[in-house]
């Protein structure tokens, strides 16, 4: 009785609790910070991206045009006064064009410095005068205050993309070219004006002419064709795969072989489409066709996989309902299952889709980085893909280009945008029905 | 085969069960019935003793104590209807509770004639006509019906503790010795007009040897109780003889 | 007198328990597994499930209109023995049943016979609420649908219509039929599911504990609906609930470990069952 020790009262459970409580809540608080920090720094890089994607590639909607009063003399256009079309397209506009640029600066004589006034017009702006006029033949013999589409270079400079302090051997555009813009300019002739070229033209070497329309019909047509094969096939595999293969050792197998083909570097099914499609099977190259086949050949694993999960998430209860009721498993699985599945199904599937409409690699493989001027008409034609497109232009050295680059991605972006927006609508409207 | 039907010990039927309240809800009822049992075997003693040996102050008592074997009666109702709410009992467990149930009532009525025996004691004092009250032969008589009454009730309630068959096998086998011993009793008090009783006072005393006559009946329908809960079988209203011989005959 | 020598001749047996706890042949099952009218048979069913056998010779018959409750431990086999009565086992890989079962004289593990049918005239209620998650309609109308019970819309209606009714639920959705199965309360969903069992008129109804996910109200309803169904269906019902066995029922089976232990009248089994085992379950002394 003497001992202190047995006069002390045993010690509780909460007094322990409590005094490891404080540790406790400590390392919750750490763990909580840590977890604020990486999703604040993953939204701080995501932001610093489309900053500089969006500062460097708004411009590049806007184009640089200049105002010149064009006479549309008879004389040159048509000389005839058929109006023939073939007549039309065939008349040299790029000389009313200059000639309009020489009456704007009367006091160039120079032979070398006319060709540098010249210079200040686009190679494609004839083109553009053209259509303009063969659209409304009325204009022919009249003076119009016409807006004519400037050089890159003029774009650049307007932009404020060269620096005029810059020694003029260093810059692109000279002395002489910026006190002509100048001068343009504060006569009201110079303009920013919206970029449909931008969304209107395939590609081209001149960056102003330069535009996307090209590639986002060859990713639109690769996508359409991808989809309409990997998805039947990809979720009949999984229903298969899920619901009526036996299990056995087969299948086992071709379930590692499936999950390792997701996991497979896009690049070897480049190769794959190369010698097989292209090689054996003579599928046309740089086709939509030949991509959404070597597309669907990257996808299918990741439908699979999906489907599959989706598949086996779908309560055994309602199986067993649809057999007790007396249904057959067909019956079961497309009356029940699949659209129950469906969500699941087309969550994986447009993951699939937006990595298809972002791969590169493979592509470069079978043909798709030719420079392709026309857009695509069909699955057949060749055509480029917004991605490879964008690999290009990076490639390219005009600065133009830069603008532009930056511009493709956000189309880019936009379309998975919309394909994300699709998903989860089309999530909704399946899940909407219970 | 699980292990559990051969290792249960085939003992009591009342313990075992996965819940072990309800071993103690049951065990506490049939306490309450042992309980009362004793009381009663007590009582019917000092009854006949007060009886035998015209002990007012004895007789007294046990009208006093009789209300204490009604109190454990209304304790006992309690508690079955307690275990038949909560426990919703099924088979033996049900005929167990459905069994002391009856047996209670039988007690209980066991106890009411003790102290009717003990009344009519006080009854014969109020006639008292001077002398000795019971002779001789009649006071054995009285005795030994006590004697087999008392035994059979007292085995009644110890086989309930078991739910022993060969022990309500037993007490049926005694009936007969505790009719002998009534009728004999009876035809002492017919003949007994010489001893200088009044008739109240006979009257008095048959009513007493109809009592412990009683007492002997009743164990004979706790026994009955007890084989309905051991065997599932109800055997009242049978004959006595061929259930006795069909019993031995599978060796109880 | 002869009956009360017999009982006690099984029971002096059952208590003393020596010889019937030892060795006891795994077929020997105590009391009638016949019936004078019966719709389905089983006669030594053995259920393996890969190497480990779950059901273990068991012969049982489901008699017309009556309410067999199959009760026992959890692992007893019953649910599984309820689910080879109509083939639900097939879809269990490594599930093999010999023995046979037969409904009104066809074995229905005949090479040639068709489950899809049998699941027809066989039909299942199972232990949680499993409405498809459609409209109330459709999921009465899907079977007689995909059947060809009927051969018009007006027909279906009324089929639909009189489903719901036998099953009680038609006075409560019968101005929503067009809303979703899933919405209703777990015992509609129950009944819902029942409906729509009846509705492609099956002459044996399977029911694997149908009230353990329901709310004591609920079940009442359902018992109650079991016993109107008795009418016109046989009923096997597997139940967790005692009681429940022992207010539905007509006839109970004991399942122990794989083994068919007891079968008899409820009433027989509920006050005075023939097997230690029955008696140990019952009463709550194991399991």
């Amino acid at each position: 009785m003497n001992n202190p020790a047995d006069t002390t009262p045993p010690r509780r459970a909460i007094d322990i609790v409590n005094a490891s409580l404080k540790r406790r809540y400590a390392r919750e608080r750490r763990f909580r910070w840590l977890g604020a920090t990486a999703v604040t720094l993953g939204m701080v890089f995501v932001v610093l991206l489309f900053a500089d994607i969006i500062l460097k590639g708004y411009t590049a909607f806007q184009q640089t045009y200049i105002q010149l009063p064009i006479e549309l003399a008879a004389a040159t256009i048509d000389p005839d006064g058929a109006r023939d079309p073939a007549t039309l397209a065939r008349a040299d506009y790029m000389k009313l064009i200059r000639e309009a640029l020489r009456e704007q600066f009367p006091e160039v004589k120079d032979r070398r410095d006319r060709r540098l006034l010249n210079s200040m017009i686009s190679v494609g702006a004839p083109d553009l005068l053209r259509e303009r006029v063969m659209a409304d033949p009325a204009l022919i013999g009249t003076t119009q205050e016409l807006w004519i589409l400037a050089d890159d270079d003029i774009d650049m400079l307007v932009k404020g993309y060269i620096d005029r302090n810059a020694p003029a051997s260093d810059r692109r555009v000279g002395d002489q070219m910026i006190a002509w813009v100048d001068r343009l300019e504060a006569e009201g002739r110079v303009a920013k004006r919206f970029n449909t070229i931008f969304f209107t033209h395939g590609t081209s070497r001149e960056p102003e002419l330069a535009g996307i329309a090209g590639a986002l019909m060859g990713s639109f047509y690769t996508l359409v064709l991808t989809f309409l094969l990997s998805f039947p096939i990809g979720v009949g595999a999984a229903l298969y795969l899920e619901e009526f293969a036996p299990k056995n050792r087969w299948t086992d197998l071709i379930e590692v072989n499936v999950n390792n083909l997701a996991a497979v570097p896009s690049i070897v099914f480049g190769l794959l489409g190369l010698a097989v499609f292209i090689g054996f099977f003579g599928v046309p190259r740089s086709t939509p066709l030949v991509a959404a086949l070597v597309m669907t050949l990257m996808t299918l694993p990741t439908i699979i996989i999906a489907s599959r999960v989706a598949l086996k998430s779908v309560p055994p209860s309602i199986r067993e309902a649809a057999l007790g009721v007396g249904a057959s498993p067909l019956q079961t699985q497309f009356h029940h299952v699949l659209p129950l599945a469906l969500p699941g199904i087309l969550t994986g599937s447009i993951i699939g889709m937006a990595r298809a409409l972002g791969e590169t690699a493979p592509l470069l493989m079978i043909g798709m980085i030719a420079f392709i001027v026309d857009i695509p008409k069909g699955f057949n034609d060749a055509a480029t893909v917004l991605p490879v497109q964008i690999f290009l232009w990076a490639d390219s050295p005009e600065r133009g280009f830069v603008e532009r680059t930056s511009a493709a991605i956000l189309v880019l972006l936009a379309f998975l945008f919309v394909m994300n927006l699709a998903a989860v609508l089309l999530r909704r409207r399946f899940e909407r029905r219970w | 085969m699980s292990d559990t039907a051969i290792d249960k010990p085939a003992g009591d039927l009342t313990t075992g069960h996965t819940v072990r309240r309800y071993d103690q809800e049951l065990a506490k009822l049939r306490a309450i019935i042992l309980q009362m049992g004793e009381r009663v075997v007590d009582q019917t003693q000092a009854a006949v003793a007060a009886l035998i040996e015209d002990d007012e102050s004895q007789a007294y008592r046990v009208l006093d104590r009789e209300p204490l074997i009604d109190y454990l009666s209304l304790d006992a109702d309690e508690e079955v209807f307690r275990v038949i709410a909560r426990r919703q009992p099924t088979a033996v467990d049900l005929r167990i509770v459905l069994a002391l149930s009856k047996i209670a009532g039988e007690v209980e009525r066991a106890g009411d004639k003790a102290a009717r025996i003990a009344r009519q004691a006080l009854e014969l004092r109020q006639q008292e006509s001077g002398g000795e009250l019971l002779v001789e032969p009649l006071r054995a008589a009285f005795q030994r019906l006590d004697d087999k009454a008392c035994c059979m009730f007292e085995r009644s309630v110890h086989a309930v503790t078991s739910f022993d068959v060969t022990q309500a096998l037993t007490i049926f086998e005694n009936e007969s010795k505790l009719h002998e011993a009534a009728r004999a009793l009876r035809d002492l008090l017919s003949e007994s007009d010489t001893d200088g009783l009044v008739p109240r006072q006979t009257i008095a005393l048959f009513h007493c040897a109809q009592a412990l006559k009683h007492i002997g009946n009743h164990a004979s329908s706790i026994a009955e109780q007890v084989i309905y809960v051991a065997l599932g079988q109800d055997v009242r209203y049978r004959n006595r003889e061929i259930l006795i011989e069909t019993l031995r005959h599978h060796g109880y | 007198m002869n009956t009360l020598v017999e009982t006690m001749d099984k029971t002096t047996g059952a208590i003393s328990s020596a010889d019937l706890a030892q060795d006891r042949p795994s077929a020997a099952t105590v009391g009638d597994v016949t019936v004078a009218d019966p719709r389905m048979t089983c006669r030594n069913v053995d259920v393996w499930y890969g190497a480990k056998q779950a059901i273990k010779g068991v012969s049982l018959d489901i008699g017309k209109n009556e309410v067999l409750s199959m009760i026992g431990p959890s692992g007893c086999g019953k649910s599984t023995f309820l689910r080879c009565l109509n083939r639900m086992n097939d879809t269990i890989d490594g599930c093999r049943v010999t023995g046979s079962i037969k409904l009104d004289e066809q074995d229905i593990y005949d090479k040639g016979l068709d489950p899809v049918p049998l699941r027809a005239q066989v039909g299942m209620v199972f232990q949680k609420p499993n409405p498809f998650p459609k409209s109330i309609y459709e999921n009465v109308a899907y079977g007689p649908r995909i059947h060809g019970l009927t051969n018009n819309k007006a027909e279906l209606d009324e089929l639909v219509e009189t489903s719901l009714q036998k099953a009680g639920l038609w006075n409560e959705v019968k101005d929503r039929l067009d809303q979703p199965g899933t919405g209703l309360s777990g015992g509609q969903q129950q009944r819902l599911c029942i409906a729509r069992t009846i509705a492609v008129s099956p002459e044996v109804i399977l029911m694997d504990e149908p009230c353990s996910a329901l709310d004591p109200i609920a079940t009442a309803i359902i018992e109650e609906l079991i016993d109107e169904l008795r009418a016109n269906y046989s009923i096997a019902i597997v139940t967790h609930s005692m009681q429940q066995a022992a207010r539905v029922s007509q006839r109970t089976a004991y399942f122990h470990l794989g083994d068919l232990i007891e079968v008899g009248e409820t009433n027989q089994i509920f006050t005075n069952p023939q097997h230690r085992l029955t008696e140990d379950y019952i009463t709550g002394r194991f399991g």
